[in-house]
């Protein structure tokens, strides 16, 4: 097999693959929510007094 | 840290925040980070990112600058661990991550065979970004990133054929 089809296609498999096991591994609610809390900024807030700007 | 951006922005954010925070870790890992070097990366780029919001227009590209630039401080302050010992370590590190997977595996294992400047720019051709998305991403010039990409592809090629038989092909310098 072409080298080059061979390198892409494995990166495409390794990239497919990691992905959906980031999508099982990473809690991507709670990282929002602790980077929202950090910023201090709660998520599903809309009021402008809730994000300390009234 | 506090910012204090419009709700509009919020949402808008959270949206990009959950569509793009596996990518960019997954790139991470890819330059060579461990999985804890990636998340906390990831996590500080967001945020800068998200106090930035409304002035940045590549919002993808932009993440990406401050994560690598993020990444590249934090191995400075330890003496700049790019070293392959170093990222053998954090292949190791994100084999339960990624269930041992042998593409995943092997994938990491090819570039980190690059010097961080080809494993950078391939990283990021990988994830789909244009030649001159790399540049800006990376600060470099278009040609730098066309050079480092071609280099990066044939040292790739050389070890994918070395390790299927037992031959490394010249690629030149």
């Amino acid at each position: 097999m072409d080298r080059d089809i061979e390198l892409d296609r494995l990166l495409d498999r390794a990239s497919k693959a990691a992905l959906e096991s980031l999508d099982a591994k990473v809690d991507v609610h709670q990282q929002l929510r602790r980077l929202l809390e950090r910023a201090r900024v709660e998520p599903g807030q809309t009021g402008s007094d809730r994000l300390g700007l009234g | 840290m506090e910012i204090k951006p419009p709700p509009e922005t919020v949402e808008q954010f959270n949206g990009f925040y959950r569509s793009d925070l596996k990518s960019l870790i997954w790139l991470l890992a890819k330059a060579g980070a461990t999985r804890t070097e990636a998340e906390d990366v990831a996590q500080e780029a967001m945020l800068v990112l998200l106090g930035a919001w409304s002035s940045v227009h590549n919002r993808r590209a932009f993440v990406r600058t401050v994560a690598l630039r993020g990444l590249y401080r934090t191995w400075d302050s330890r003496k700049r661990s790019t070293d392959a010992e170093q990222r053998i370590a954090s292949r190791k590190d994100w084999l339960e991550t990624f269930d041992a997977n042998e593409d995943v595996d092997r994938t990491l294992e090819l570039l980190e065979s690059l010097p961080t400047a080809q494993r950078e720019v391939f990283a990021l051709r990988i994830d789909g970004f244009s030649e001159k998305e790399i540049a800006e991403i990376t600060g470099k010039k278009e040609t730098t990133v066309r050079s480092n990409l071609r280099h990066a592809r044939d040292k790739m090629k050389s070890v994918l054929r070395r390790s299927t038989t037992g031959k490394e092909e010249d690629h030149g310098p």
